[in-house]
Parts: C-alpha cells; structure tokens; sequence
C-alpha cells in the first residue's frame, strides 16, 4: 500500500469552484476520513484522486509518482485504485464471481484470488454464482468491496459508502469494513457527511468546507478542539454559553470553567453534553438548574436543562444515572472547553437584535 | 387490489383472446382441409422454396443491420458529442411516422434501380430501424454511468469497458428490437410488393386476388404464420426471464460523454445519411411530386379534390372508429393487468396481444374472409368487420398505454369511491376512466396512426367502393402514377406525424418506442 500526497488543488464547475487549494497527505496504510456536508465536493475530491476527473491546479502523488499535475494525467485505469461507492456500482449482468474477478483478466491465480476475497469480505461460497439483485444491501457491499480489493490497488477510496445501508446494520458493517481494511494494509480515502463514521473510522479526519480544508487533525482533537464554533458544532452535539475570558479562565453561567487555549475578553464557551454532570442540589462547586425535557436514546440520556439565568443547556448522562434526577438539579462541568472570541461586530449585531 | 376476480371483467378481458383463438383455429383449419402441404407442392413447388428464401433473407439481413444501425445511432445520439445531437435526439422516432409502403413510393419513384432485395433492404431498415433505437437509446439513458467509471478504476480501458459492462446490458434491447424488426419483415406486404420483391405476403396477396383457391393462400398463410411464431419463440427462449435491473437507485450523474475526436466527422456523416434515408427520402420525394404536373410521371393521371376529400374523410373515419373500438376491446385486459397484476389468468390472458404482434395483417384479413364467408357472410366485406381486424392488429399498442395511464389512477383513490357507496363499475366510470383518459387518449392516438398506414388488410377487407387514403397511394404507385400518389401519401403522413407528436408529448418518445418494443 501506499502514501497519497495531494498539493495544492483546485477544481471548477461551469466558473464555480468547487475545491481550492487542497494540501493533504494520507500516509501508507492510514485511513483518512473526509467530513463535509452533501454537495461540498466530497466526491469530487475522491473523482480527481480516482483520475475521472483533471483538476484545474495542484498535483496528486501516488507513493510518491505524480499521477495528476499541468504536465501529467495517469489514465483512471492505470493507477491501481480500489473504489467503493454508495450504491457499489455493481454490474447487474454478472455475477458475484465475475464481478470480483472483474478486474483480474490477466492473472493465473484469477479463480483463487476470487474465492479468497469473497472469504475475506465473509461472503459464503455458495454466493459466487449469485447476482446482484439477489443479495441483500450489506451483501453487495460486500461484494463491491471483494472487487474494489481483488486486484490489490494501492489506495482505496471510500465515497459514503454505508449511507445505503440500513442504520441497523450500518455501524456493523463498518466495523466489519474497518477490519478487512487493517488486515490488507490499505491506504484509505473515505468520504462521509456523517460525522459518527468519520469520527470512529477515520484514523485522521479532513472537514471539507466552502472547498477548502477547515480542519485536519486526529478526530480526538477536533472532537476537543475545533477550529471555531461552526466546526465545533458540526462534529458534534453541543452547548453553548457567554462568558468572560481572564487568561485561561472564563467566568459563565455554569461557574468557572478552564479553557484549552489562553484567551481574554467576551468568549462564547463550547462544550459537550457529556461533560456535564447532574448531582444533587446545592452540592458545592454546582450551579442549580430545571430538567425542561428527557430524550431517551436507550444506553444513554440527552436531558435539556435551564439555568437561573434562563441559558439553556443540555446533559448526556448514562440512562441508569436519571432515575436519581428529579426536577431541580445542580449541575457541574468535568473537563477543559473550548472558547472562541465574541467578536465586536457579532455582539454589536447580537445587541441590535435585542434591541 | 385484493379480493376476487369480477366475473363480469374476466370475460371481458376474454374476448381479444378468443378472437385470436378463432383466427388461428380458421387458418389452420382451411389449410388442412384441403391437405395444404399437398397443394403446395403440387401448385407451387420451387415458388415455395425461393419465397422462403426471399423472406429469410429479408428478414435476417433486416434485422441484423438494423440492430447495427440502431445500436450504433443510439449510442451516437446519447454517450458521444456528435455535432447537432438535438436534433437527432429530435429524428429518432421520426421514421415510424413515414408508413414503409409510403417510403418504398419514395424510393421507386426515385429511381427503378430501387427494387428486389436492395430496395427492399433499404426501405426495411430505414422504416424499422427505430424499433431498434428507441429502445436502446432508453436503456443507455437508464444505465448508472458509475458502472462505467467502476470498470475503467478496475483496469480496463474505455473500450473494453464499453464492451464488457455496456454492451451486454444493452443486449435485451438490441435482441427485442431486433425480434421487432424481424415480425415487421416477415408481414410487410406494401412495400416489398412496390418493390416487386417476392415474400410470402405479396404471394398470399397474389394468390388471392387471382381468385385461385383460398386454401392455397391459407397454406401459405400457414407457413409465414409459423415463421412469425418461430421469432417470437426465438426471441423468448433467448430472453426469456432475463433482466438486468439495475441494482439501487444510482446517482445522477450526467452520463459520461465519449468525445469522437477525428471519427466526429464520419459518425455525423452517418447520422446525416441515415435520416436523409429514413426520412428526407420519403419526404422530399413525397413534395417533389407534389409539386409535378400529373402528366410528368410515368404513367399521367390527374387527382380530383373530390377524392382527396373523400380518401381522407374514409381514413380518418376508419382510424378514429379503429382507435375507440380497440381501446374499449382492451380496456377489461387493462384493467385487470394493472389491478389485479400477477394473477396466473390475467398473466396469461396479457400475453395473447403480444402473440398478435406475430399475427402478420394479410393472415388475419385472409381469416376473416374465410370465416365470415363460411358462418357469418354478412359481416363479410363490412367495416365492422375491418374494425375487428385493425382491433387485433394494434391491440398491443392500446393494451400498454391504457395499462400505463390506469396506474395514474391508484388504486386507494378505488378503494375511497367504493367506500362511498360506488359499484365496481360506477368506480369506473366516476374515478378510475377519467383520471386515465389522457394517457388512454394518447394510446388511442398511437392505434389511429397505424390505423391510418395500415395497407395490408384494408385492401383485402375494405367493404366495395371504400378508398383510403393508403389505399389511393397503393392504386397509383402500382400503375406508375406517383404524381397523382403524391397528395394522398402527403396527406397520410400529415396525420401521421401529428398523431405520433401527441403520443410522442404524452408518453414520451422512448415510451413510444417501449409501446412497440415490450
């Protein structure tokens, strides 16, 4: 497998770009995850990398040959690219066997490798002389993915690939997926507009925005430390409060709270669900506030709360623990937030709004 | 919908199927009465065996170049930029509103070099190669172009991708097309015989109005009936069950567009030809002679406005009273295949319109006048009796678009009349007919069309002293007249292309190739 090095790219539509300036690195054997809402140029990204596209700038390096720049364009057929699709693209006139075999014309070990990959996906022999339309959605994934991986490429991309499949056995198959993936050693591009399966599979994560790169880093990191409070909420549920920054403090309606960065000044403090804690009333160091509504998820509980000041906020807590909470509640927040200057202009706008 | 079958409706949906019973029962029948496989070695001997040849070959080479044809210009026209694509986008369906016995007048009238096998080649193909087109352009239009993409990721060129991936799920279109083409062949009796190119048709035709015995035109009736049968039971043990749905939704993406580099030149040239062919020929010739004296073609003959009038008044008559009874013999078959789809019997009775697309129009008409000489001789050579035999012949037209307008009608919207106290039949006739009236319209529109250019059992069946406008074409192009032919095929196309425009707007074009080719 191999290491795909993207610099610098730009891709326009009819005059409108869809991608600018591109730098990303993905290195051997590495699973990159690229967030970013439906239309953002998601797939467009992985068409370029794929070489059904040209890009208009930049170069893209498959361990270490340019495949595309000015000068250069490898023909898609040429660059040994393993692609999985959301519907998986699978040819309705053949077979499982003779779609996984699809791209080994030439080899000896043909019939071999096919009955290997179709083990390694966990699909049954009996399956081979099946068509597509007789398996199931997670099973012609299955078999997309036998095929992507037969000719052993040496990235593979991933364009939301389990938005097709039901949600019941969605977070399975991409266990499944993750696992095959790690045991042949595959360099991996996936795209997703889900943050969840960017966030678990992705061993870095790329959020695609306005067509540039807003952020790169493990998803850890950009779970705890977004860029800015737009990315802060896209990665995940949120609460948001005013506050006072002094140095690495910040005065707010749920107390003192400590910040990762140091900053100063008017602060909008983000921070997550599961960071806060209910306990009984009036317990030291807690600030009281009204449960207003439950929303059951089964292991856990999302519980929207309201401060005196009437800010509201909301707490996941494991369901277990809210047969204890009842009406007034103190609450308290465990771990550091992120805080983002309330800039002059935005608090001017928020007081012409209020007044 | 659940419940049973209404009894009433059954019958209804009954009587195509027993009309075609009877027909085939009378040809085989009469054939046999008078020991046909005798008669025809006695009377005609080596005839028989140069008919078969002439009509096989016909027909396979038709077919064949017509599936290149229009494989080739559907591919043309849909994946690659070939310069002026709106307009053959426009043209596809186009030649099927030129009737094949009006073009062969084109092509006669042209040059007499235009006849035999050649001329009949040409006129076939050029007639019919839609029949291939339509189709396929539909399904390239349908085919999810990640496939394409998938095959060319997998290591395969653009060519071989086409070759392995694409071509293959064309090949249901291409072989139904192809089978099409091969039924229109076999039972073309105008052209070919404006072509003085010998097929059983223009035998049966000549046998017949030679008054030589009707068994021997029946024995011969016989033999094209089983060669018609023989391609549709061809084509269904080839395809038979076979389907390439397409698996999930696939995206919409713009299919990708193969760019012709130094062929866009000679693949425009083709496009440029094949509609000068299929449709400048028979136009242009069509005005040309529009535009002589009568006394310029071989043989002078003048038209007086009075027959003109009268050749369109007794078409349009014939193809309006052809379109309303056959809508009304297949609306029952309609009704039961979209309500109460998947039932053994309404399965079954579906598939009998289909076995009369191999019923070629001079048996049927032959079959008539049998019957009717023999039981009911006063429906012999009566209009009603014309009606019936247009019925049979277009009834698959009328049965798939009335079948696709009675889907625009849910069936909860039933369910609702019938909950307010409505019968069946009530139901019918307040919610389930005039929901569905355009599209049974536009059905009916195709069946006046081919009405209209129908030629074959018109001449045969048309009650003493009736002329359409078909049959003024025929007349005149035999006696060399085409001046005189001229306003009479002008007239006939006219309402043609008017008729296929309005099914064309409401179905769609491919549909209307999908009316023919399912």
């Amino acid at each position: 497998m191999a290491e795909l090095r993207i610099e610098g790219l730009s891709k326009r539509f009819d005059g409108i770009p869809i991608l600018e300036g591109i730098d990303l690195l993905v290195e051997s054997g590495a699973l990159l995850a690229i967030l970013g809402m439906s239309g953002g140029g998601k797939t467009t990204l992985l068409r370029l990398i794929a070489g059904f596209e040209r890009p208009d700038h930049g170069t893209i390096a498959i361990d270490g040959v340019v495949v595309d720049s000015a000068s250069t364009h490898t023909r898609p057929e040429q660059r040994r690219i393993g692609y999985l699709t959301q519907e998986g693209g699978l040819f309705p006139h053949m077979t499982v066997e003779q779609n996984i075999g699809f791209g080994l014309q030439k080899r000896a070990d043909r019939t071999a490798r096919i009955a290997h990959m179709m083990e390694l996906v966990g699909l049954p022999a009996l399956y081979a002389r099946r068509f597509p339309h007789q398996l199931s959605g997670g099973e012609q994934q299955r078999t997309a993915l036998a095929r992507a991986l037969a000719p052993e490429p040496r990235l593979i991309l991933l364009d939301e690939p389990f938005s097709a499949i039901d949600a019941a056995l969605r977070r399975e198959i991409r266990r499944s997926v993750l696992a095959i993936l790690k045991a042949v050693g595959a360099t991996a591009v996936l795209v997703t507009h889900d943050q969840d399966e960017a966030l678990s599979m992705g061993d870095r994560v790329a959020v695609l925005r306005g067509g540039r790169i807003a952020q790169h880093d493990r998803p850890s990191e950009l779970y705890r430390n977004p860029v800015d409070l737009a990315m802060g909420q896209f990665v995940g549920e949120s609460v948001l409060l005013e506050g006072q920054a002094h140095g690495g403090r910040i005065q707010s309606p749920l107390g003192i709270l400590n910040c990762t960065q140091r900053i100063d000044g008017p602060v909008r403090v983000l921070l997550r669900p599961e960071q806060v804690r209910l306990v009984p009333p009036a317990t030291p160091g807690s600030v009281a506030a009204d449960i207003t509504g439950i929303q059951y998820f089964g292991s856990d509980v999302l519980v929207a709360l309201r401060l005196a000041d009437a800010t509201p906020i909301a707490a996941r807590i494991f369901s277990h623990d809210l047969l204890q909470s009842q009406g007034r509640v103190g609450v308290m927040v465990v771990g550091t937030v992120s805080a983002f200057a309330t800039s002059k202009t935005a608090r001017h706008l928020a007081q012409q709004l209020a007044g | 919908m659940r419940g049973r079958l209404p009894l009433t409706l059954v019958l209804l949906a009954a009587i195509p199927a027993l009309l075609v019973a009877t027909l085939v029962v009378a040809t085989v029948a009469d054939a046999m009465r008078s020991g046909a496989a005798h008669m025809l070695h006695e009377f005609l001997g080596a005839t028989v065996i140069r008919l078969l040849f002439n009509t096989l070959s016909l027909m396979v080479a038709a077919s064949l170049l017509a599936m290149v044809v229009g494989t080739a210009a559907a591919f043309l026209v849909v994946r690659t930029d070939v310069p002026l694509r709106p307009l053959w986008q426009a043209l596809g369906a186009a030649p099927l509103a030129v009737p094949a016995f009006i073009a062969s007048y084109a092509w006669v009238s042209l040059s007499p070099h235009f006849e035999k096998f050649g001329g009949a080649l040409l006129v076939t193909t050029c007639a019919y190669f839609p029949l291939v087109y339509l189709p396929v352009a539909a399904s390239l239009k349908r085919m999810d172009p990640m496939q394409e993409d998938m095959a060319r990721i997998l290591g395969t060129s653009p060519i071989g991708g086409f070759l392995r991936v694409v071509l293959p799920q064309l090949r249901p279109a291409v072989l139904g097309g192809g089978a099409l083409v091969a039924l229109r062949a076999l039972t073309e009796f105008g052209a070919f015989a404006m072509m003085r190119f010998q097929t059983f048709t223009t035998q049966i035709y000549l046998v017949y109005t030679a008054g030589l015995t009707g068994s021997v035109a029946s024995a011969l009736a016989l033999v094209l009936l089983v060669l018609c049968i023989v391609v549709l039971a061809g084509y269904v043990l080839l395809e038979g069950g076979r389907s390439y749905a397409s698996v999930g939704r696939g995206t919409a993406r713009v299919a990708t567009v193969y760019h012709l580099g130094m062929w866009r030149l000679p693949a425009l040239v083709f496009l440029v030809l094949l509609a000068l062919a299929s449709v400048g020929v028979p136009l242009g010739m069509t005005v040309y002679w529009l535009t002589q004296h009568g006394a310029a073609a071989v043989t002078p003959a003048e038209v007086s406005a009075h027959a003109l009038l009268g050749a369109t008044w007794t078409s349009v008559k014939l193809g309006v009273g052809g379109a309303i009874f056959t809508s009304a013999l297949i609306l029952p078959l309609a009704m039961l295949v979209s309500r109460w789809p998947g039932r053994r019997m309404v399965t079954w009775l579906s598939q009998v319109p289909w076995l009369a697309q191999g019923l070629p129009g001079i048996v049927i008409a032959l079959s008539f006048i049998t019957v009717t000489i023999r039981l009911v001789p006063w429906l012999y050579q009566s209009t009603l009796l014309l009606i019936v035999a247009y019925a049979i012949l277009f009834m698959p037209f009328a049965l798939v678009g009335i079948q696709s307008a009675l889907v625009q009608s849910p069936p909860l919207l039933e369910e609702i009349g019938r909950g307010l106290g409505h019968g069946w039949f009530g139901v019918l006739r307040r919610v389930t007919l005039p929901l569905a009236m355009p599209g049974i319209g536009a059905a009916a529109a195709l069946v006046l069309t081919s009405i209209v250019s129908e030629l074959t059992a018109t001449l045969l069946l048309a009650p003493l002293g009736t002329e359409t406008l078909a049959m003024r074409v025929w007349e005149n192009t035999s006696a060399l007249a085409f001046a005189s032919a001229a306003p009479y095929a002008a007239i006939l196309i006219g309402i043609s292309m008017v008729t296929s425009w309005f099914t064309a707007s409401r179905f769609g074009v491919t549909a209307h190739g999908a009316a023919i080719g399912s």
